[in-house]
């Protein structure tokens, strides 16, 4: 009780300290003009000179006043305070104002926060990936003799070893991403589209939802098909949505692509991806490609039952194949997507996997 | 000789060293630095409250409030034991610039 007290009388020191700190300033300046004003009068000036002559030589006794003020600390918190009351002495003078800006605010803020919940009900619960658990990205993690840790770009043989060799997981998939630029019918515009592997779909689990994915054909090496699979916005922006679409062409950096499917609203993985075209890797090479792979994980596996089988796997490749520095620790990694509550799962879709 | 600005960072030096013989108030401070560089340097009232608070809060001054010899009340600045310390670095590293300073004016 004794100890609260204290602490409160020395708050209250605090606080009040200032306006004695206001108060010692303006003594001492006036007793600095006091003096100044009576030398000058000495001198044979009258009263009224001597005074304009002293707060001449004070440069100001306002400014002075408030560069010491302003020396002291804190006093940004004050203004923040003379502000705040201001501003409350202003409404309550006008309560007419008052209420209508308060009104509108809360109905702004009541309006948009339904909309949202309605949009993100209707549109984004739908769309995760299927079973977005099971779903992990796939890395190359090097740590050098600091203990420092980098992301490397994955090589395609990582990825053969991981659709070989992996027990726990399902299925395995790499893209990358590129700007193109589309042409013909209507404005050029800049596109991201993604450069696919086979068994993409199948991995990630989002089915077109006009057309149909790639062909076994279309996906294997040195198919002479060109096609892609468009994002919903494209397909409103280039064809109006229209079912025609399917079996139009499209030029991408002078190349002829054939639409063979819509992917659903709001798809836009990854990075804001709107078009996708089957690619093929050379088999079994080491040198890093700027892939980015994706894993989906058997039923019931654990994020560290496979990095426990991966560290393996990489261990095998490094023996054999000689694919990493031997000097370096480099690890092969899945790293979880998503959590499993539906909440987490929508908002974490465009960064997954 | 015109009045001239003060060179940057010297007025902590000039102020600790008028108040080093004895407390003196803030009007007797600008007075005592006209007085010594023979009014050379223009010394504003403005600028000498502010270094002297900001000294006092950096623990290189103290502060009373007391009678002066024409009967007012005027607040004494003296020196602390840190202030006192303060003073003779800024001292010594003048002395060395402005020996440098010469130097370099002299020998060219």
């Amino acid at each position: 009780m004794r100890r609260l007290v204290a602490a409160l009388r020395r708050r209250w020191r605090e606080l009040s300290g200032r306006s004695r700190f206001e108060r010692d300033v303006r003594e001492e300046l006036d007793s600095y003009l006091e003096m100044s004003e009576a030398a000058h009068r000495g001198e044979g000036q009258s009263a009224e000179q001597a005074r304009r002559a002293a707060r001449l030589e004070l440069g100001g006794l306002e400014s002075a006043r408030e560069t010491l003020r302003s020396q002291r600390t804190g006093t940004r918190f004050e203004t923040l305070w003379q502000d705040v009351r201001f501003a409350g002495r202003r409404m309550r003078r006008q309560p007419g104002f008052t209420a209508i800006a308060i009104l509108t605010l809360g109905l702004g803020m009541g309006a948009s926060t339904a909309v949202v919940s309605v949009v993100r009900s209707v549109l984004a619960a739908p769309l995760p990936f299927r079973d977005s658990d099971r779903l992990v990205r796939l890395r190359i993690l090097s740590t050098d003799a600091d203990g420092r840790e980098r992301q490397l770009s994955l090589a395609p043989v990582f990825l053969d070893a991981v659709r070989d060799r992996s027990r726990l997981i399902e299925r395995a998939a790499a893209q990358r991403f590129q700007d193109l630029t589309l042409t013909g019918g209507g404005d050029p515009e800049r596109v991201v589209a993604t450069a696919v592997t086979d068994q993409w779909i199948e991995t990630i689990g989002v089915q077109p939802v006009v057309g149909r994915p790639f062909t076994g054909a279309e996906q294997r090496e040195g198919s002479a098909a060109r096609v892609a699979l468009i994002g919903h916005g494209l397909w409103q922006r280039r064809f109006n949505g229209s079912p025609d679409a399917i079996g139009s062409t499209l030029r991408l950096d002078d190349r002829v692509y054939t639409v063979v499917g819509v992917m659903p609203p709001q798809f836009r993985y990854p990075y804001e991806s709107e078009l996708w075209f089957p690619t093929t890797l050379p088999a079994g090479a080491a040198e890093p490609a700027d892939l980015n792979a994706a894993a989906r994980m058997r039923p019931g596996v654990t994020v560290a039952g496979l990095n426990a089988e991966l560290a393996g796997i990489m261990t095998g490749l490094i023996r054999e194949r000689g694919v990493a520095d031997p000097s370096q620790r480099v690890q092969l990694v899945g790293v979880p997507c998503a959590r499993s509550s539906p909440a987490t799962r929508t908002a974490a879709l465009p960064r997954c996997p | 000789m015109p009045e001239r600005d003060l060179l940057q960072g010297t007025l902590d030096l000039l102020v600790l060293r008028t108040v080093q013989l004895e407390p003196l108030h803030g009007y007797g401070i600008v007075q005592r630095l006209k007085q010594l560089t023979r009014g050379t340097f223009h010394f504003h009232a403005g600028s000498v409250f502010p270094a002297l608070y900001r000294l006092e809060r950096e623990g290189y001054l103290t502060s009373h409030w007391a009678q002066t010899e024409h009967n007012r009340r005027a607040k004494y600045y003296g020196l602390t034991p840190a202030g006192r310390k303060r003073l003779a670095a800024e001292r010594k590293s003048w002395e060395a610039a402005s020996l440098a300073i010469r130097r370099v004016l002299e020998g060219a």
